[in-house]
């Protein structure tokens, strides 16, 4: 192993074995965001330890480079990820619009026009 | 024979406004003028003095404490028109682009039973110094209407709408800014509601069209509303 081996590796199986526990044992329910992440150490992880696997499974899958793979891998993630908090923003947008209505309707309704129209 | 005036106190005008503090007087004294009492304007965040004027007006002041745009505030004065028992609710610009005389004649078609949406079309009517540039990007955005939700309209951008009760009961708007005008007829249509596009006058003055959406926000508007439209 090499020095950014030794470096790298450890702590990502440390978060990879941390997420996989989380996400079996804690209750009450199952968590799959935690998966997830279990996922994306575990594969950084692989791909650090064996650097030719990239090469393996872009040969694989009709690309021939493994800087190739997973520069394709990073864009479709990136843009996964950009279309993931776009849609958390407009949640919580539209959270805000509600409670802002829900106050404006309250104190409409403590304020009845004086009537000069 | 004396024709009877036309009722106005089922009628629920809403109005959105933002930085309108000195045109909503004039809006707010022309609805009077025509007797409508039940006026509702939601002052959308507004830096200047918006609010102040609607209340010294003597209608329904609400007031959002952010700007949340245009879309947002009229889902909330639907909502209060709703709850204040308005049988009928029409959406009026605060910037003095409409005619409240054109009202009774929106109102039509919901009276007799026509229609459960009427959609105030300017391209039916007339416009008054309307730039070349707002006339190409609206008719752009009929052919997008058109295409997209479905819908034949002949003016798919126009403030001026009147909705049945029930009507109104089934909008949720939820594209807070510009994209609403869009999102209104994808609901008519998913709705299935009966609309009528009727006649109205648009009128443009330097400072509204200043303050209105450049061309270029057209862009922006077909963005937001693709994805609003991905976003549950």
């Amino acid at each position: 192993m090499n020095l950014f081996q030794w470096l790298t590796l450890p702590p990502l199986a440390i978060l990879a074995l941390l997420d996989l526990s989380r996400a079996i044992f804690r209750r009450p329910r199952f968590r799959t965001d935690l998966l997830v992440r279990t996922f994306v150490w575990s594969a950084g992880a692989l791909a650090i330890a064996d650097p030719l696997i990239t090469v393996r499974i872009a040969q694989k899958v009709g690309i021939d480079r493994g800087t190739d793979l997973v520069i394709y891998v990073f864009a479709l993630a990136f843009l996964g990820t950009t279309f993931y908090f776009y849609s958390r923003m407009i949640r919580m947008q539209r959270q805000i619009t509600e409670l802002i209505r829900h106050i404006a309707l309250r104190e409409a309704e403590q304020k009845p026009p004086s009537g000069s129209v | 024979m004396p024709t009877d005036p036309p009722k106005t106190d089922d009628v629920c005008i809403v109005v959105a406004a933002y930085n309108e503090g000195g045109r909503l007087t004039p809006t707010l004294r022309s609805l009077a003028g025509q007797g409508y009492r039940n006026i509702v304007v939601v002052d959308d965040g507004s830096r200047d003095d918006t609010y102040q004027v609607a209340l010294a007006e003597g209608v329904w002041a609400l007031r959002h404490v952010i700007n949340c745009g245009q879309g947002a505030s009229l889902q909330t004065g639907i909502a209060f028109a709703l709850r204040k028992g308005a049988r009928y609710v029409v959406t009026f610009d605060g910037d003095g682009q409409h005619s409240a005389n054109e009202i009774g004649r929106l109102l039509e078609p919901l009276r007799n039973g026509t229609a459960d949406a009427a959609l105030g079309s300017r391209f039916l009517g007339r416009t008054i110094n309307m730039p070349f540039s707002r006339r190409l990007v609206l008719k752009g955005g009929v052919l997008f209407t058109r295409a997209v939700s479905r819908i034949r309209v002949t003016d798919a951008h126009n403030g001026f709408r009147a909705f049945t009760r029930d009507a109104a009961a089934k909008l949720k708007i939820k594209q807070n800014r510009m994209a609403h005008a869009s999102e209104i007829l994808d609901l008519i249509v998913q709705a299935r509601l009966r609309y009528v596009e009727v006649p109205v006058t648009i009128r443009y003055a330097a400072e509204t069209t200043a303050k209105g959406q450049s061309s270029w926000n057209a862009v922006a508007i077909v963005i937001q509303y693709f994805l609003g439209r991905l976003v549950r």
